[in-house]
């Protein structure tokens, strides 16, 4: 073919143009390490390089998440950890104040002792965690929960719980509200409670009874009244039904009825005029409050003790708080085994998260870096092609007939 | 003497040869250069008888040695490899910019929302609010940086279109000059003007790299060139100007228009292919609007979807949450040749996820309004003006218009000020909405099950909401976003006020006709659909806040039953109840308080006893602790039977008149329709602790109550269902013959029919009607009463979902919660350390909120770059394809008219010889005649 002079030169400088063009993208590929250089170069991988990205930065924003939840959590199973040991001693001096041998001075020291421990107890239950939100307050950071009040321990946080966003689907509480932990475990034995009324003139002790068909149970609330000093009457207070009248009594025997079974021993009143017979009453356990057990225990233990009725109403009252104690221990003890497990969920998201993060880390690199034994190779080899070119070029220019006129 | 003329032919043509070869050696590289050639003949012969004698040879002329067909390829090629040379530069600056990871959306939008994180964590802390309002700032100001770059780049394309045309106005007058020399060079030599030639073929080479040609030859040598779909711009000598203008359909924008009889008319974009200027405008269209636009629809989606859900969150100020961005409006541009001066349109977004990354066009030919999205034509229309009770919709964007008169355009774009008019609207860190504005608990006195109320959400405006008349004259409405119940039972009034979630409807019968059974209408982001042919339902309008106007009320939520509760409180929807769960027989809870005012609604107080009061009153007003009754000009026409029964008066409550029967703070009050006559008396037993919201009371079903004035002992039993399927939900009387002992009459209060008539009284046997079973003990005294109503309780199941949607809330009870037990919801005041709605607003980083529902804002920037990449890749890989084309047609070119100095080197020795074998010639024609001369 005919070949213009033009030609010649063009061509020649088009392919040294081309060479030098792919090695100057190998070289920014070496020197940046990164095989894609702008999204054109793979535009797929350019938009999932992207949206990884934005996935590896979420992964670290949760394990940042994470690390709070777990400074948290810690927080308060240490404070759970103390609350139990405080309600474990408070049950110590209970039971050490059921010592018949015990003068009342004896008592009113207890009393001061159980009084500091709830002292204690107000202050743990008003802990603060590292950013100075108050740990059991529900969604109220800034408010004090618990203060004392002419009428007991008030509890003015609300029941919100703080949750925490640990993974892309798992929300995880951070709090449990103070509420939900002093305030609402079960009273009497978690079914019903049991106790004399405050009127009563006798010694009789109530038991705080056991279920013994639950298909049986109403819910509903009795009142057992002594109708002569042998004989009590069972009522159901809430349809003012009569269960069960004319019943011989016998200590420490037991008493069932609607599926319930308990028993009263000692010897409870019937006398006056008009006569008035001792009652003793069974209702629905409520929730009941730490604290307020912890009062009452105080207020037990203050009480004069004189005649057989005030020993009585001692033991009933001790047999109650020891009842509550266990109960409020029990809850405390359920709501630091949920701190547990959710510092365990945190635990195995958070390795989760630190393998998602290598996998991440590895699909962009993948992705996005450069092979660069591949990389310097080619660079060698387009060295090479480039050096050939304009060798070549020198050759072929040199060329020319004029050379021989 | 012929030799001696043959010999000098010869010389002569020798001679131009060389200078020929020469000409090709000098011109070897000027641009457009087509080597010459002689074209050499024999001189004709003399004839004689001994032959043809030959007398030498002639230059018949100089040849170029040249292709039409080669070079029209090569100006085609040419001008296709311009325009994709120069679109592939533009479009390079974008990927470029995309390329580097400090300066793309990524690192701002994930800082962002990490700050987003960082709130939730610590909801209260004013160096975490600070933190999230500054990396706010950092996204706003890298959408406007990106934004800015891309309105440069269009500014830039202005001023190079500009160039573009000047340069191709002085080619074509170039060119026209040219065509006048050749023409006159041709005619007066009658030989082609090979170098004249030459040099117009390279203007109009160079023509080509600014815009595609076609080309047609004059017969008189002049070249006439046009451009686009045929419009001429050099015609022989005459050559016609083009002008950048600014469009009329946007001013911002330059485009090519074609001067001709004083008028520039513009021409098409489409129109305008190849070259550089092809480039530029195909970059425009094709790449910078889309690409402006698809960056303005996730700013646009970014801000907007941000902003719902912190209107749903309460600040730290207790107050609703504000806009946290400003959102861009849609930007509107009249046509410059709109006549009507005062003509305007309005364009709103009403549904991000739809947004396209199109404009729109809005147009009105005389009898029909248009609105077109200009991707692909597709258009809605109407023919009537679209107001805001009826705009035109599409894709999102909702469109309003005035005055418009015929002829009338206007450009719609909605996203294309996204990203520069995005920023954020707050600074005062306590104005970030991290809570949520109600809570919920359980009252611990009272709560002796294991029932929990989960922590309550607020119902977003944007939830789809779905109203449907169950009778002409009531309709349920259900949330079916988060699928509770926001109200049951409804009492359709045409007309009147709508109201849930945030926003206010209408719902009006068109003929005087109801609304039939089954008919249904949707709320949906603010848009509303119908299923009826007889009412329409009118545009939505939010709340300022979008939030119900009584969310904050305290609703307390009581379990009269383990399986049966009503709510206590205050709501804008009287009759609303609440669960899905209703009663499992299917028994209508039909309360019938119609609301006629849904913003003034209902309140109701504490336990009362107005009975007394109104049964021994007079005309005129009643209230008892905070309720009201007014009885308006009746009178009171006697105590009978308990029942106090009032004529002709309206009974009303706190701005609302209602009609038919019900009970609210522990009296019955009953309107027959009819006759207007109103009975008052006390539900019974008395509701002695609180009134309700669904005047809860009964056993989820029924409620049975003995006349107020009963004079016997008589007491009526709670109500069984004995036949789920014959329950009709009205109201019953047990009436007690006035003058025979132990007879009684059920009655159907609600149809005033008579069930069953003079039937006998046995205490505690059962007595059974439609479906009901009661038992009545005691004695009865002559002329006693006893009611069942329908309940408005709602059974509890723990099996199945129990959503309680009052008030723009809604919260879930699970568990096994016991009688007496209740759940209070409230407003959060000082919620502080609450952090629900930061939660919320960090989920919306990875939530499908745009593109249909069908992207995240990280994924539909993905989608954007790597469109952008690969439409890069693809005109690079084009272009460059384009470019070897060139190279391939230039070469054929090349091959055929280019000059070889090699060749021409032969050439000049080819014609040396020539010459000085011509010379040899003229020496021996020379020498002869010499011999002849020496002769003599």
């Amino acid at each position: 073919m005919r070949l213009s002079t033009n030609t010649i030169y063009e061509q020649s400088l088009a392919s040294i143009t081309m060479q030098q063009e792919i090695l100057q993208k190998t070289q920014q590929q070496l020197s940046t390490g990164k095989r894609l250089l702008t999204p054109a170069d793979d535009p797929i991988a350019a938009a999932q390089v992207l949206n990884i990205s934005q996935s590896d930065s979420i992964n670290t924003q949760y394990a940042q998440n994470r690390t709070n939840a777990q400074n948290n959590l810690e927080l308060s199973d240490t404070v759970l950890g103390g609350i139990s040991n405080l309600i474990q001693s408070v049950r110590d001096t209970a039971v050490y104040a059921g010592n018949g041998s015990l003068s009342p001075s004896d008592r009113a020291i207890l009393a001061d002792t159980v009084k500091s421990s709830l002292e204690e107890l107000i202050g743990q239950a008003n802990t603060t965690d590292s950013s100075g939100r108050y740990l059991f307050s529900g969604y109220q950071g800034t408010t004090k929960p618990f203060s004392q009040s002419p009428s007991g321990v008030q509890y003015v946080g609300d029941q919100g719980q703080r949750m925490v966003q640990v993974s892309a689907s798992r929300q995880i509480a951070l709090s449990n509200s103070g509420s939900d932990i002093f305030e609402s475990f079960k009273s009497g034995n978690g079914v019903f409670v049991t106790g004399p009324d405050a009127s009563n003139k006798g010694n009789g002790l109530m038991s705080s009874g056991t279920v013994v068909n639950p298909s049986l149970m109403t819910g509903q609330s009795y009142q057992i009244e002594f109708t002569s000093p042998t004989q009590y009457k069972v009522t159901n207070m809430t349809t003012s039904a009569v269960v069960a009248s004319n019943q011989d009594y016998v200590s420490g025997n037991a008493i069932s009825f609607d599926g319930l079974q308990l028993d009263i021993s000692g010897t409870p009143a019937y006398g006056g005029s008009p006569p008035v017979g001792d009652k003793f009453t069974v209702n629905p356990s409520s929730n009941q409050s730490l604290f307020k057990t912890v009062e009452n225990l105080i207020a037990v233990l203050k009480a004069p003790v004189i005649t057989s009725t005030d020993s009585a109403r001692l033991s009933n009252g001790l047999s109650t708080a020891l009842q509550d104690l266990d109960k409020g221990l029990d809850h405390i003890l359920i709501n630091r085994a949920s701190v547990g497990s959710r510092l365990q969920e945190v635990d195995s998201l958070q390795s989760i998260g630190s393998d998602l993060s290598q996998q991440y880390q590895q699909t962009l690199s993948q992705l996005q870096d450069v092979d660069f034994a591949k990389a310097i190779s080619n660079l060698n080899q387009q060295q090479a092609y480039l050096e050939a070119a304009q060798k070549a070029f020198n050759k072929v220019s040199g060329l020319s007939l004029f050379n021989y006129m | 003497m012929s030799l001696i003329n043959t010999g000098l032919t010869g010389l002569h043509a020798a001679q131009m040869g060389l200078q020929t070869a020469g000409h090709n050696i000098a011109n070897a590289s000027t641009p457009g250069y087509n080597r010459q050639q002689i074209v050499q003949t024999t001189n004709v012969a003399l004839g004689g008888s001994v032959g043809m004698i030959g007398q030498g040879v002639n230059v018949a002329t100089v040849r170029r040695v040249y292709d039409d067909l080669l070079f029209g390829q090569g100006l085609q090629a040419q001008s296709q490899s311009s325009q994709l040379d120069s679109y592939y530069s533009q479009i390079g600056q974008i990927n470029n910019m995309f390329g580097d990871p400090n300066s793309g959306l990524s690192p701002a939008l994930a800082g962002f929302f990490s700050g987003v994180q960082d709130l939730a964590n610590n909801p209260e802390s004013v160096p975490s609010r600070q933190q999230l309002l500054n990396s706010a700032q950092t996204l706003a100001a890298r959408f406007q940086a990106m934004d800015q770059r891309f309105s440069q780049m269009g500014g830039d394309l202005n001023t190079q279109i500009d160039n573009s045309v000047t340069e191709i106005n002085s080619l074509a007058q170039q060119i026209a000059k040219l065509n006048i020399t050749i023409r006159e060079v041709q005619g007066s030599y009658g030989q082609p003007a090979n170098d004249l030639l030459d040099q117009r073929d390279s203007l109009l080479t160079r023509l080509n790299q600014e815009i595609g040609t076609t080309t047609i030859k004059e017969s008189d040598g002049s070249l006439s060139v046009f451009i686009g779909v045929g419009q001429p711009l050099v015609t022989g000598v005459q050559v016609m100007t083009l002008n950048s203008t600014l469009s009329t359909t946007n001013l911002t924008r330059s485009v090519v228009g074609y001067v001709a009889g004083g008028r520039t008319a513009v021409i098409a974009d489409s129109s305008l292919q190849g070259g550089k200027l092809g480039g530029y405008i195909a970059f425009r269209e094709n790449t910078l609007d889309n690409a402006q636009n698809a960056l303005g629809r996730i700013a646009t989606g970014l801000a907007k979807t941000f902003n719902d859900q912190h209107h749903l969150g309460q600040d730290l100020n207790g107050a609703a949450g504000g806009d946290f961005f400003n959102v861009a409006a849609p930007r509107i541009i009249p046509n410059t040749g709109n006549t009507s001066p005062s003509s305007s349109v309005t364009a709103s977004i009403d549904d991000v996820s739809s947004l396209t990354t199109s404009d729109y066009e809005f147009s009105y030919d005389g009898v029909t309004y248009t609105l077109k999205r200009l991707s692909d034509d597709v258009s809605v229309r109407s023919t009537t003006q679209p107001t805001l009770s009826s705009p035109l919709n599409l894709d999102g964007i909702s469109i309003t218009a005035v005055s418009i008169v015929a002829r009338d355009r206007f450009l719609i774009q909605p996203t294309h000020n996204g990203a520069r008019d995005f920023s954020v609207a707050i600074s005062d860190t306590a104005k970030i909405a991290a809570a949520a504005p109600v809570r919920t608990s359980a009252i611990l006195s009272t709560n002796t099950g294991s029932g929990v109320i989960s922590a309550g959400a607020v119902n977003s405006p944007n939830n789809k909401v779905i109203v449907t008349f169950t009778s002409p004259t009531a309709f349920d409405v259900v949330d079916s976003t988060t699928g509770a119940t926001l109200a049951k039972d409804m009492v359709y009034s045409s007309g009147s006020d709508i109201s849930f979630n945030g926003w206010t409807a209408k719902i009006t019968s068109n003929t005087s006709v109801a609304p039939v059974a089954g008919n249904i209408f949707t709320i949906d982001r603010g848009m509303t659909t119908t299923s009826s042919t007889t009412a329409t339902i009118g545009v939505t309008t939010m709340n300022s806040p979008p939030l119900d106007s009584f969310l904050g009320n305290t609703v307390k939520v009581v379990f009269d039953s383990a399986s049966s509760f009503h709510l206590e409180g205050t709501t804008n929807n009287v009759t609303g109840s609440s669960t899905g769960a209703a009663s499992a027989a299917g028994v209508a809870v039909a309360a019938s308080l119609s609301n006629g005012a849904n913003t003034a609604g209902i309140t109701i107080a504490t336990a009362n006893t107005v009975v007394s009061t109104i049964g021994t009153g007079g005309a005129g007003s009643y209230s008892s602790n905070g309720a009201k009754f007014a009885i308006n000009g009746g009178t009171i026409s006697g105590v009978s039977g308990g029942v106090v029964t009032v004529s002709g008066a309206t009974v009303t409550a706190w701005g609302g008149s209602y009609y038919g029967s019900t009970t609210f703070k522990g009296v019955n009050v009953t309107i027959d329709e009819a006759t207007g006559a109103i009975s008052i008396a006390a539900s019974s037993p008395p509701n002695s602790t609180a009134s309700t919201l669904h005047n809860g009371s009964g056993n989820g079903v029924t409620v049975t109550a003995a006349g107020a004035v009963n004079g016997g002992t008589g007491v009526i039993s709670s109500a069984s269902v004995s036949t789920p399927a014959t329950l009709t939900g009205h109201s019953y009387q047990i009436k007690f013959h006035s003058s025979t002992l132990n007879q009684y009459d059920v009655i159907d209060t609600t149809t005033s029919t008579t069930v069953s008539l003079a039937q006998t009284y046995t205490a505690g046997s059962s007595i059974t009607f439609d479906g009901l079973q009661i038992n009545i003990t005691g004695t009865p005294s002559l002329g006693d009463t006893f009611t069942l109503n329908p309940s408005h309780n709602q059974t509890y199941d723990s099996n199945v979902s129990n959503l309680i949607s009052v008030n723009g809330w809604t919260a879930e009870i699970t568990g096994s919660p016991a009688a007496g037990g209740s759940f209070v919801v409230s407003a959060n005041t000082g919620g502080s350390a609450d952090n629900r709605n930061a939660l919320q607003l960090g989920g919306l980083q990875t939530k499908n909120t745009l593109n249909g529902s069908t992207s995240s804002y990280q994924s539909t920037y993905g989608q954007l770059v790597s469109q952008i990449g690969n439409k890069t890749r693809e005109l690079e890989s084009t272009s460059k394809a384009q470019a070897s084309m060139v190279t391939q047609i230039t070469t054929a070119q090349q091959s055929m008219s280019g000059v070889n100095l090699d060749e021409e080197a032969t050439s000049l020795m080819r014609y040396q010889q020539a010459y000085q074998a011509s010379g040899k010639i003229l020496q021996i024609s020379s020498e002869l005649w010499d011999t002849l001369l020496a002769l003599k």
